[in-house]
């Protein structure tokens, strides 16, 4: 299952992206029901894509919530553009996904 | 990928003549091109692996600034912070940063009184409206700063966020 929920709807000029992860975001600081330390894993890396092009690059640390969120406009996008969204975590691991945009 | 690397088949396995051999690696690599070049039309590039941790790992909002590139950036009205004053989820506090510094590059959430303050660098293409919103964990009440990299110098705007309950478990 994708761990990415995306929408992306035109707003006068711009597209109004909004995206949910699906991730822990441990800090390394929290400890488990044994008490034991749950060790740190967050996703580090984000960029977001507009018709294939990055428009916005994202560097982020645990210090962002569990099951993260990150909204921006995209100025200039059309009904139909692709948007799309890759992130990394500290671990290795990845995802991406892509939506079109929607008219308002 | 799907072949093996030359080097690593014994002389003449294959049986072909070295000609046919280096033909057909040469083929292959072809092959593997064009390969790699589809999935880019089906999903992003692969995002790229760098990482600012000297200034994620650092201890103090200060020092995290220090690592963005400025020990004393100035002190800008143009850098708009929407967060309530007072958060009442400090594991999920709501934030919406808009910079209408001319030129904004990149801006940069910091939460001071968090283990390491780096939450986030949000760096923008040209034309695209430097503004991000995102949620933030805040482990107890004080500053959070937004630092806005433009035209090779950097901008700080300060709000002083309440917590009830503090967000970092």
């Amino acid at each position: 299952m994708s761990t990415i929920r995306m929408s992306a709807r035109m707003r006068q000029d711009h597209a109004d992206v909004r995206a949910l992860l699906t991730h822990p975001m441990e800090t390394g600081t929290r400890r488990d029901a044994k008490g034991q330390l749950v060790p740190q894993h967050f996703i580090q890396r984000v960029q977001i894509s507009h018709n294939g092009k990055v428009v916005m690059d994202v560097q982020c640390s645990q210090g962002l919530s569990r099951d993260p969120f990150f909204g921006l406009r995209v100025r200039g996008a059309k009904p139909g553009d692709r948007i799309g969204l890759a992130w990394l975590d500290n671990r290795g691991a990845r995802d991406s996904a892509e939506v079109a945009v929607s008219a308002a | 990928m799907m072949s093996r690397p030359a080097s690593g088949q014994a002389p003449g396995s294959t049986g072909l003549p070295d000609l046919a051999r280096r033909a057909f690696a040469r083929a292959t690599l072809a092959l593997a091109g064009t390969m790699a070049l589809r999935p880019a039309f089906a999903q992003p590039a692969p995002v790229p692996t760098d990482w600012n941790r000297p200034a994620f790992e650092a201890k103090t909002a200060a020092e995290a600034i220090r690592q963005l590139g400025s020990s004393a950036p100035a002190t800008s009205r143009d850098i708009q912070i929407d967060i309530q004053d007072v958060v009442e989820n400090g594991a999920r506090a709501r934030i919406e940063v808009h910079s209408r510094i001319p030129g904004t590059q990149a801006l940069s959430i910091l939460t001071d009184n968090n283990p390491q303050p780096l939450a986030a660098t949000f760096t923008f293409a040209a034309g695209i409206d430097p503004y991000a919103s995102t949620l933030l964990k805040i482990a107890e009440s004080g500053p959070v700063r937004v630092i806005v990299q433009a035209g090779g110098r950097l901008y700080a705007a300060t709000r002083e966020v309440r917590v009830t309950l503090g967000g970092c478990g």
